[in-house]
């Protein structure tokens, strides 16, 4: 996932906010009990920490860690902090259209 | 023929055929299930006897209904349903008109129907068909009227508490949603819509386990089953599309439980293009359809931008190349806008340093995106600093200058490493100090390319400057003050090395580089009997020393034993003496510290009236039975001096000589496999193949497995011939390989590692040139015959020549003299 995701920061966020978003996350996801988390976090601070280094993220990163689309929306999802239940028409519709289809 | 002519023409027929064919004509339609034909026979029939062909005209009208509903025509259905009222069939056709009315997603009056059925409740009805009735209750989310159908006053407060479940579940009362769900037993007809809501309120819970055991246990096919499907494809992740990526209707249904409605017509689509490597379609297709794409800015559309442009890099080569071609067509034709022309320019010049395109190529693209970026975004330097460096350690890169061996001989040339594009390299650095003439990192990248280069008047102007733009930087201090010491600029050295010494006290590299400094500083006003300046020097050198080390630098033994030589050159015999006390105090072996005291004050060029004393103990310690501790501390002090002399003086040979004498009489007696390590060392590092070989069966004689000398052993015998490597030998170093990974020797490891990588690198080139060899015989068959015996005497003489081989028949032979491998 794009570390500007896993920090929860804007692209245009400076040192200060990137290393605020960094330690509010650190204490969410201390090491011992969210180890991968708090790796993904480590890894992503480490890429926007200063300038220098958000630049060289948006010029020469070459990864993606997604092998079609669809995995993005998957991703994407998946490293939501909270989902939503749709309102109560729209889970109407969609049961319906689930039984039609 | 028209439709209309046809059926006139049927009709026609019919009018005139007998009762007896048309009944056996219905008969047939309705046995092979063409139940239209049979509905228009028994209809001419009906028109003849009602009664009696009434039965068999309603089973036709099911028939076709059915027949409708399974091909999903359901408005015509509906069609044949109400020709079944008008004939006032029962039975089934209220089953058909609730599954039509179901189909159509009429569900209120699904539900009535089906309230009515289950009233009725004949046993007739299928417990899929039923289960279908009891979905349409739930489905029609109407409060169901308990009075109306006494009945089955159960079912409808348990399907009626499944809606107010969900409508919990929608509110965020998960809670209550749960206690909603209690009134349903498990033997409830309603019991998998428990389960299902169980399942979003622990998906909307973020509780994943649970969410995937609930909807993981619907009953397949059912309408819960179906509508769980893109939860578990979310939450199962790629694996999960492994399992459903060929499901469009669910993955549609997946952007719409990820609140991504507005991608439903866009990601199923792009998603089976991309599967199938239809990737510029993909890429089309989402640019078509998804506004915004592509983005820069945060959020899933510039997640799926990254991908798209990023992508190509994990693609096969073929693909890549259509990939890109169709991205700068894009650009090229001025389909792009800002943010994605500039997206495309970054992929393509990425793309391009990968594949090793032509330098001026990748540059000019580069160009492009900065002179676009600032078109965009405004100017920003750093942003321009930064592709210049990059462009310039890229174009600095080292490669190999020669190839790798000359294939005829077998034998491994050095591989001296040139850059790859001196001069852009040069422009691309300077340029981003054009840019910011205080980038540190620019500064630093043409050092390196000076010093890749050895541009030694470029370099220590670079370093001057470097100096004066960040004085605290240690690493620049450091390599200011080499150079400095290069240029014998002993003063100015010390000055840069104490700086950097001061900065990192820990760095010993530093440290050390300042004593060597003072050292040489010291020297000079000693020969100039400056006393007072060189007492200074030394006093500071003491200071960043070490008292307890045995290194011949840092260590404040050896830095007073080359002080008491000082004060003897100035005559100063009494201070010399004083010093010297101190260093025998402090010196932890006594030859090791005798023998190169003595070394130094040779070097120094003592007055020989000094030396005579220390000479003659010098003499006694190498007298006598030799041992190998001794032999070690000898071959420790020459080769330091051998490292240290940059021309070797002739009497330093003789002590070489000496040396080798005595490590070779030591070489006869018992030693441990350690010492033997270190007197193979010095053995290689004086060429003294003898000795080495001497030193090697000995130590495998202990022990046969010990990865060190089966290594060295393995290095003189094949020497730089790796090309001549065979199967056999390469399965022998894969071998010593592991011995050392078990004995986890790091520093052998590597060198092993380093070796095999080698050996198979050069398997490859002589791969090349034997098949070009074979392409050769193919096309030019009648080859001189002069250039094949040619080629075989060159062979032959190679052979000839590699030692390995031969070393290998005469250690086979014991006793044999051995050749020297360098010679």
């Amino acid at each position: 996932m794009n570390p500007y995701e896993v920090l929860g920061i804007g692209v245009d966020a400076d040192d200060v906010s990137v290393r605020n978003a960094y330690l509010d996350l650190v204490r969410r996801y201390p090491p011992e009990r969210h180890p991968e988390k708090f790796k993904q976090i480590t890894e992503a601070y480490a890429r926007l920490k200063d300038k220098k280094s958000r630049l060289e993220y948006y010029l020469f990163n070459r990864e993606t860690p997604y092998r079609s689309p669809f995995e993005v929306l998957i991703s994407y999802f998946s490293e939501a902090d909270e989902r939503r239940p749709p309102n109560f028409e729209e889970i109407k519709e969609y049961l319906r259209r689930c039984a039609t289809q | 023929m028209g439709k209309r002519k046809k059926r006139k023409r049927q009709k026609g027929h019919n009018k005139i055929a007998p009762i007896e064919v048309l009944e056996k004509k219905a008969s047939d339609a309705l046995q092979a299930r063409k139940y239209r034909q049979a509905r228009d026979y028994l209809k001419e029939l009906y028109k003849r006897d009602k009664e009696k062909y009434l039965p068999d005209l309603i089973a036709a009208h099911e028939g076709l209904a059915l027949q409708m509903i399974n091909e999903g025509r359901f408005s015509d259905a509906k069609q044949v349903v109400d020709h079944l009222t008008e004939l006032g069939a029962t039975g089934k056709k209220d089953w058909l008109e609730f599954i039509v009315s179901f189909k159509q997603g009429d569900f209120v009056k699904a539900a009535c129907t089906a309230l009515r059925l289950l009233e009725e409740d004949d046993n007739r009805t299928e417990s899929g068909e039923k289960l279908l009735m009891y979905d349409s209750l739930v489905l029609s989310f109407e409060p169901l009227d308990i009075a109306k159908i006494s009945k089955q006053s159960s079912i409808i407060r348990e399907a009626n508490q499944v809606q107010a479940a969900l409508r919990l579940v929608c509110e965020d009362k998960y809670e209550e949603a749960m206690a909603c769900l209690r009134a349903i037993s498990l033997s409830s007809p309603f019991s998998h819509w428990k389960l299902f809501v169980k399942g979003l309120i622990a998906f909307y819970k973020m509780e994943e386990q649970k969410a995937r055991k609930a909807f993981s246990k619907l009953p397949d096919q059912s309408i819960p089953a179906k509508a769980a499907e893109p939860y578990l494809l979310l939450l199962d992740g790629p694996e999960g599309l492994k399992k459903y990526e060929k499901r469009a209707d669910v993955l549609g249904l997946a952007c719409w439980v990820a609140d991504r409605k507005d991608l439903e017509s866009v990601l199923p689509r792009a998603e089976y293009l991309w599967r199938v490597g239809r990737f510029r379609d993909s890429y089309a297709h989402v640019r078509r359809n998804m506004g915004g794409f592509p983005s820069e800015d945060q959020g899933i559309i510039q997640a799926l931008s990254d991908f798209y442009l990023n992508a190509v890099f994990q693609m096969k080569e073929r693909d890549a190349y259509r990939y890109i071609d169709f991205l700068d067509k894009m650009v090229a034709r001025g389909r792009t806008d800002g943010i994605e022309k500039l997206m495309i320019l970054r992929t393509i010049g990425l793309w391009l340093e990968l594949t090793g395109a032509d330098d001026p190529i990748v540059l000019s693209v580069w160009k492009d995106f900065l002179r676009w970026h600032s078109e965009v975004y405004g100017e920003d330097r750093d942003l321009q600093a930064l592709v210049c460096v990059h462009l310039g350690d890229l174009f600095s890169r080292e490669v190999p200058g020669d190839a790798p061996f000359f294939p005829l001989s077998g034998r491994a040339r050095s591989r001296r490493p040139v850059v790859y594009n001196e001069r852009l390299a040069q422009y691309c650095y300077e340029s981003c100090l054009e840019i910011d003439p205080t980038n540190k990192q620019a500064h630093f990248s043409l050092l390196g390319l000076y010093e890749k280069t050895g541009q030694k008047s470029k370099i220590n102007k670079k370093l001057d400057e470097i100096i004066e733009l960040f004085p605290e930087d240690k690493d620049t201090l450091y390599k200011a003050g080499l150079r400095c010491m290069d240029r014998r600029a002993f003063i100015k050295g010390m000055k840069y090395l104490e700086r950097a010494a001061k900065l990192d006290l820990l760095d010993m590299r530093v440290r050390e580089a300042f004593i060597v400094c003072c050292i040489k500083a010291a020297l000079e006003y000693a020969k100039r009997s400056k006393v007072e300046r060189y007492r200074a020097l030394l006093s500071k050198a003491l200071e960043y020393g070490e008292s307890d080390s045995d290194d011949f630098n840092l260590g404040h033994a050896y830095l007073y034993a080359r002080w008491a030589n000082f004060e003897l050159l100035n005559n100063n015999v009494t201070d010399a003496e004083q010093l010297l006390d101190k260093a025998s105090e402090l010196a932890r072996h006594e030859s090791r510290f005798l023998y190169f005291k003595f070394l130094v004050g040779r070097l120094y060029e003592v007055p020989s009236k000094y030396m005579s004393s220390i000479e003659k103990r010098v003499k006694k310690e190498f007298s006598g039975r030799a041992s190998p501790e001794k032999a070690m501390a000898f071959a420790d002090v020459i080769s330091y001096f051998q490292r240290a002399l940059r021309t070797i003086p002739k009497w330093f040979k003789e002590e070489q000589r000496r040396v080798n004498r005595y490590i070779r009489k030591t070489a006869k007696g018992e030693f441990s496999q350690e010492q033997a390590r270190v007197l193979v060392e010095y053995a290689l590092q004086n060429r003294d193949e003898d000795l080495a070989w001497s030193c090697i069966n000995k130590a495998l004689e202990q022990n046969p497995d010990d990865p060190y000398f089966l290594f060295v052993r393995f290095q003189l015998e094949v020497g730089s011939f790796y090309g001549f490597v065979d199967e056999e030998e390469l399965e022998e170093l894969k071998r010593i390989l592991s011995l050392a990974e078990r004995q986890r020797d790091q520093e052998l490891i590597s060198r092993i590692r380093k070796t095999i990588q080698e050996i198979e690198e050069m398997a490859c080139v002589g791969e090349i040139f034997d098949n070009h060899d074979e392409e050769l015989d193919e096309e030019e068959e009648d080859l001189d015959e002069a250039v094949d015996i040619f080629v075989e005497n060159l062979l032959r003489e190679a052979n000839k020549k590699r030692p390995g081989k031969q070393r290998k028949k005469r250690n086979n032979s014991s006793g044999a003299t051995q050749l020297n491998l360098f010679d």
